[in-house]
């Protein structure tokens, strides 16, 4: 496992070897061995689902669906070795629980921290940030701000404007304790775009794209001049689109109105797709795919039988890597659909397999064919 | 847009085509659809699948459609009645107007009923479908129907968008889940009615006895209807259950339980039934599926979590979910089955949770005939209906559904009508002088007749005929469904409520004459049970002595029946009832009822009140009441049952307002016999209103007979006239009959009649020359009778003294035939 975790990424093309897939099965093994012996219930499935027996490729491994963890917090830690607990924020109102060892999220930055240096993202000059995301206090538990904040390591921070302004406290109906509140500043975010252009400093805007989009929308909406920032800027978003689902648009055009209103490089707007479950960072290349890196494989599974699908075929997304110990979420089998593509597919001169996402499966397939009362409905009313 | 003048388009054509529209009419066009649907052999109507075809054709037949419009909505739209005797408005249900519906997309024969429904309320429809249902066979069939009838075609559009009608139509009525529904009630403004069907759960419950004798092997039975209803249509319909309440607190027997019925389907499943699942179906079963599969390894080692058990079917068809703890869940459906607790009869916190989703629950009832077992289940039904659920039904048959039971709690048609009142009937009802139907046939009696037998080979809802003796002697009949009948006796008690009867104080006496298929006891019993009065049974008993008797012993203040046989009473057992005589209130029919007898009753017995009971016919039903403030020959017409109108005595033309005239009587709503402009054979006159006792019913004022008028040497003459004089000059309180006879003479070529007049020799003595005097009274009263008898000469008369048993009666009722004409 630790060969594995330590192994120079992200894309090295040598690994694709046999020698390396028998590396990374025996480390996949081993994770298997380490939460079997740590957790009853994965014990219990593991016994199920193997009888005993050693996986023998990748697709034996027996995977757990995301939204097991949202309903669940499963240890294979006692809470002392928690080294850091992270929420999601999901859609769906429930919320992930993901208990975090110190060496999975050392390993975690320091995939980040390989990546970035991969793409050359790591800059020495000065750098002003535009993060579409929440403004700390009381926001430091959020996965995703925190990613935010380690992300800002990659060049010297000049200046950081967050869009998403902490406005206090508020009182969540039916409890006695409180939550932060946060909103959107737009005409602080144009006025920090406008200063930052006129700085000339590169600038990095991170957070959810729906803000990102709904700024530049209202550039235009109000007849604000284009901007151009310094080449040298970047755009690495993610997140989702966040209870904003009717205005997502492609990322591809988000890029585009990117590229017009702020000038930044299409190559340098970048998305970013990860879940709190299965931590490994996937990071768009130039031109803007998800390539699976080394410390992770991607497996498409049909999405009524489970089985492999070939590459170029729709199924559910299925993330496998040995790097987590706190969690058996060694295999994460997500709500998304997806594609997988080899890697020469792409064009941008990385071998390795990268991956489409096409959104969330429906999840309740019944709803468009009765008036039988169904999940989605009534999820939020109960 | 064209949409925003669609709604006004549509209200204009259904004002146009409103005959078109009546319910009847309405049934007559959709039933004769069905018919050409039956009757096509060029594969026209093969877009509708073969399992749908037939119940198309059956839903749309006239029983079914009469069954459901009488079930849902208790009758007829458009037309105003009244509802209790003690009403004074009248009521009805109105249709909506236009109604917007908006259509699910998983249902392709849904927009076909949902457009009856609305069809048959009287409204016009606009249809927005999704692109999947312009696809389906029901769009189909719509346009099939359209091309049928154009009346219907003029009041049903199709839109593709829905936008700026929501305001401007009468009535949205929405299909979806919650989150479509709450979309689409936010553009609805409030002023528009917002009818929504949105989705519901349904479950099932096994007792606990039925538990441990399927574990024992004895309940196939249980697990077949159980089967059933989790392969019927996928599992996808809203009775469909989607949870399988297990009754008991053994979680090992509910165990072995789900085990042996997953046993069972793998032992008996049907190859043939692959569920349709679309990508999204799939992903949702395989996901929950192997959530579940998680949540039994989880619960197995968490004891604080109830515990979990999957069975599956290996080729995946089916799935059995099993978690031991209370409450309904949902289920992906497409064979998937939730089983869960309910230890207690708490069913009002177990189904809490889904209460306004409630719908179907489904009870294993086991042999009919074992009482104990139905017992058991209906010690559950209660329970079940005040937690909620809303439809009960036997486990195998949730899904199958009656016409005309209400949906949801409501009845569907109801939501499609408004409930009108008015003081006044409409248009179709009450009195019309201007005979706009003038081009229309009058009806005497033989037509009345004929088209009543028509009827009665016509129709198989008649469930009341009488006989209809009549003063003309022939027997016929007289024929009403349970509606005409029920409707008829509400009116004729509002009469005799008018007329005076109390029913909260008032104890009656009937002695209407019953049997031999006679309507007068039977009708006023009915007559009085809508009044809630209190009532004996006598009918015209014979032995008079047990009928004093009883209003001695009983007192009643009220009889009711013929002035013959009241008066025949009175004077026979007036030793026992003088001084003990109760009744104060007599109401009579069938006959006039002789001033000097009602005096006598008065002075003797201490009778307050003589008054009609109703004027009417047993053909046409009841006609008119008399209130406090008119007696004698006035009366209120019932205006909220019939269509009046007076026409010539001698041609059909309409006739001045107080004129006299010959009263014709149309009843609509009528509908086990043919009353359009019937002549019952009374004349009289309208006379102007209002009256005193606050009614706006017209007041007619009867004059006689059309029978009493006969034409006389080349004249009209009224014999009641001549009744008329006999009694103010002569007292004359016996029985008159008129003969009409020829002379055998001539009279400057001409032929000269005979009237003959016989009269009762019990009441007037041969003495001083009667006979004589009455004749010279007559021509001095009577001047059209001086004319024929003294300047034509053309007339003669002769008095006739003789016994009243010798007076031509009619052989049936015994009443006498005042006119006969020997001619």
């Amino acid at each position: 496992m630790q060969q594995v975790c330590d192994a120079e990424g992200p894309y090295q093309t040598e690994l694709s070897s046999p020698a390396w897939e028998h590396l990374f099965l025996e480390a996949m093994q081993q994770n298997i061995n380490w939460h079997r012996d740590r957790n009853a219930f994965y014990r219990a499935y593991i016994e199920a689902q193997l009888q005993g027996k050693m996986i023998q490729s990748l697709a034996d491994v027996p995977f757990i669906h995301a939204n097991f963890f949202k309903k669940h917090e499963v240890h294979s830690l006692g809470a002392a070795e928690s080294f850091l607990h992270l929420t999601s924020s999901g859609t769906t109102g429930q919320k992930s629980q993901i208990f975090f060892d110190e060496w999975t999220i050392k390993s975690a930055q320091r995939m980040v921290d390989s990546i970035f240096e991969y793409y050359k993202f790591i800059d020495s000059d000065e750098t002003n940030y535009l993060l579409f995301t929440y403004e700390p206090e009381g926001a430091a538990n959020l996965g995703t701000s925190y990613t935010d904040n380690f992300l800002c390591k990659y060049a010297p921070v000049g200046k950081v404007f967050y869009a998403l302004k902490y406005e206090g406290q508020e009182a969540i109906p039916g409890q006695s304790n409180t939550k932060a509140k946060h909103s959107f500043d737009l005409f602080g975010t144009l006025c920090a775009l406008e200063e930052f252009a006129l700085e000339g400093k590169p600038v990095r805007i991170f957070g959810f794209p729906a803000f990102l989009n709904f700024t530049l929308d209202k550039m235009r909406d109000l007849n604000r001049p284009a901007l151009k920032l310094s080449s040298k800027s970047m755009t690495f978003l993610g997140g989702g689109w966040k209870g904003h689902q009717q205005k997502a648009i492609g990322k591809l055009e988000l890029y585009q109105k990117t590229n017009e209103l702020l000038g930044i490089p299409l190559e340098r707007c970048r998305d970013g797709f990860g879940s709190v479950e299965h931590c490994i960072p996937y990071i768009e290349c130039a031109h803007h795919n998800f390539h699976v890196p080394i410390w992770s494989r991607v497996l498409i599974r049909h999405p009524g039988t489970f089985q492999v699908l070939p590459y170029r075929t729709l199924g559910l997304l299925n993330l496998i890597s040995p790097y987590i110990t706190s969690a058996p979420a060694n295999s994460v089998l997500m709500g998304d659909l997806a594609t997988l593509y080899p890697g020469q597919d792409c064009g941008c001169g990385l071998e390795q397999d990268f991956f489409v996402i096409h959104g969330r499966a429906q999840a309740a397939g019944a709803a468009g064919k009765s008036c039988a009362l169904n999940a989605l409905e009534i999820l939020g009313r109960r | 847009m064209e949409n925003k003048g669609l709604p006004l388009q549509l209200r204009l054509a259904l004002e146009k085509e409103k005959d078109a529209f009546t319910t009847q009419s309405m049934i007559g066009l959709l039933s004769q659809f069905a018919k050409h649907i039956q009757a096509d052999d060029k594969s026209s109507y093969a877009f509708i699948p073969n399992e749908e075809i037939h119940s198309v054709v059956q839903y749309l037949s006239k029983e079914n459609l009469q069954i459901k419009v009488s079930r849902e909505l208790n009758g007829e739209v458009g037309i105003l009645q009244l509802k209790d005797p003690s009403s004074t408005i009248y009521t009805g249900n109105f249709p909506l107007g236009v109604i917007l519906h908006i259509l699910p997309s998983n249902s392709p024969g849904l927009c076909f009923y949902a457009l009856v429904d609305g069809l048959l309320t009287g409204n016009a429809n606009i249809l927005k479908l999704s692109k999947k249902d312009r696809e389906g066979w029901g769009h189909q069939l719509i346009l099939a129907l359209l091309n049928f009838s154009t009346p219907i075609k003029s009041v049903v559009a199709f839109v593709d968008s829905a936008d700026s009608l929501y305001g401007t139509v009468d009535a949205v009525s929405a299909w979806g889940g919650d989150d479509s529904l709450l979309a689409i009630k936010s553009m609805v403004p409030p002023n528009v009615r917002f009818i929504s069907w949105g989705h519901k759960i349904s479950f099932a419950i096994i007792a606990d006895e039925h538990i441990k004798s399927a574990i024992s092997g004895q309940e196939q039975e249980l697990f077949s209807d159980l089967s059933r209803e989790m392969f019927n249509n996928f599992q996808l319909a809203c009775s469909s259950p989607q949870t399988v309440l297990l009754q008991t607190e053994n979680e090992t027997l509910a165990e072995q339980f789900v085990a042996c019925f997953a046993a069972y389907l793998e032992n008996n499943q049907n190859p043939k039934v692959v569920a349709p699942l679309g990508e999204q179906e799939l992903t949702e079963i395989s996901t929950e599926t192997h959530l579940f599969q998680l949540e039994t390894f989880w619960s197995a080692e968490n004891k604080t979590t109830s515990r979990k058990k999957l069975f599956q079917d290996k080729g995946l068809q089916w799935r059995l979910m099993l978690t031991l703890e209370e409450g309904l869940s949902l289920s992906p459906l497409y064979h998937t089955l939730v089983f869960k607790l309910a230890k207690s009869c708490d069913f009002v916190s177990v189904l809490s949770p889904f209460r306004s989703y409630l719908q179907t629950c489904g009870l294993y009832i086991k042999h009919w005939k074992n009482s104990q077992n139905t017992q058991n289940v209906k010690n559950l039904i209660d329970p079940l209906i005040r937690a909620g659920v809303n439809r009960i039904r036997p486990l195998g048959s949730m899904t199958d559904g009656e016409v005309g039971e209400p949906h949801d709690g409501e009845m569907g048609l109801a939501r499609f009508v408004r409930v009108v009142s008015s003081i006044l009937p409409g248009k179709s009802h009450g009195l019309d002088l201007e005979a706009k139907n003038q081009t229309k046939k009058i009806m005497d009696k033989s037509d009345f007749q004929s088209c009543a037998l028509l009827k009665m080979n016509e129709r198989n809802d008649i469930s009341l005929i009488f006989k209809s003796g009549g003063s003309s002697g022939q027997t016929a009949y007289s024929a009403f469904t349970e509606q005409d009948y029920h409707q008829q006796m509400l009116y004729a008690a509002r009469g005799l409520k008018a007329a005076g009867l109390d029913p909260d104080k008032d104890l009656c006496l009937n002695v209407f004459f019953g049997g031999g298929l006679y309507g007068g006891f039977l009708s006023f019993t009915t007559i009085l049970e809508k009044l809630k009065a209190k009532q004996l049974p006598m009918a015209a008993w014979n032995d008079l002595a047990f009928v004093a008797e009883t209003i001695v012993a009983l007192k009643p203040n009220v009889i009711l029946g013929m002035p013959s046989y009241i008066i025949n009473l009175f004077r026979q057992q007036g030793s026992l009832l003088k001084g003990r005589n109760s009744i104060k209130k007599i109401f009579f029919g069938g006959e006039m009822f002789p001033q000097a007898e009602r005096e006598f009753l008065k002075n003797e017995f201490g009778v307050e009140l003589v008054a009609s009971a109703a004027y009417g016919s047993v053909d046409a039903g009841p006609l008119g009441y008399q209130c406090q403030f008119n007696q004698g020959t006035i009366h209120h017409l019932h205006q909220g049952l019939h269509q009046f109108e007076l026409v010539g005595l001698e041609n059909d033309s309409t006739i001045e307002v107080g004129q006299v005239g010959r009263l014709l009587v149309t009843t609509p709503s009528r509908q086990a016999a043919t009353v359009k402009r019937y002549q019952i054979g009374d004349i009289g006159r309208m006379l102007p209103g209002p009256c005193a006792c606050g009614s706006r019913d017209s007041l007619f004022e009867l004059k006689g007979r059309t029978g009493d008028i006969f034409k006389l040497a080349g004249s009209f003459i009224n014999g009641q006239k001549i009744e008329q004089i006999l009694i103010d000059f002569f007292n004359y309180r016996g029985e008159i009959q008129l003969k009409l006879k020829k002379d055998n003479a001539l009279h400057n070529q001409a032929e000269v009649e005979l009237l003959e007049i016989v009269l009762s020799d019990l009441v007037l003595s041969r003495k001083e020359k009667v006979e004589d005097k009455i004749i010279g009274i007559l021509l001095e009263q009577y001047r059209d009778l001086r004319e024929i008898v003294l300047e034509d000469q053309l007339l003669k008369i002769n008095i006739v003294l003789t016994r009243p048993e010798n007076m031509l009666r009619t052989p049936g009722s015994g009443k006498l035939r005042r006119i006969v004409d020997e001619r």
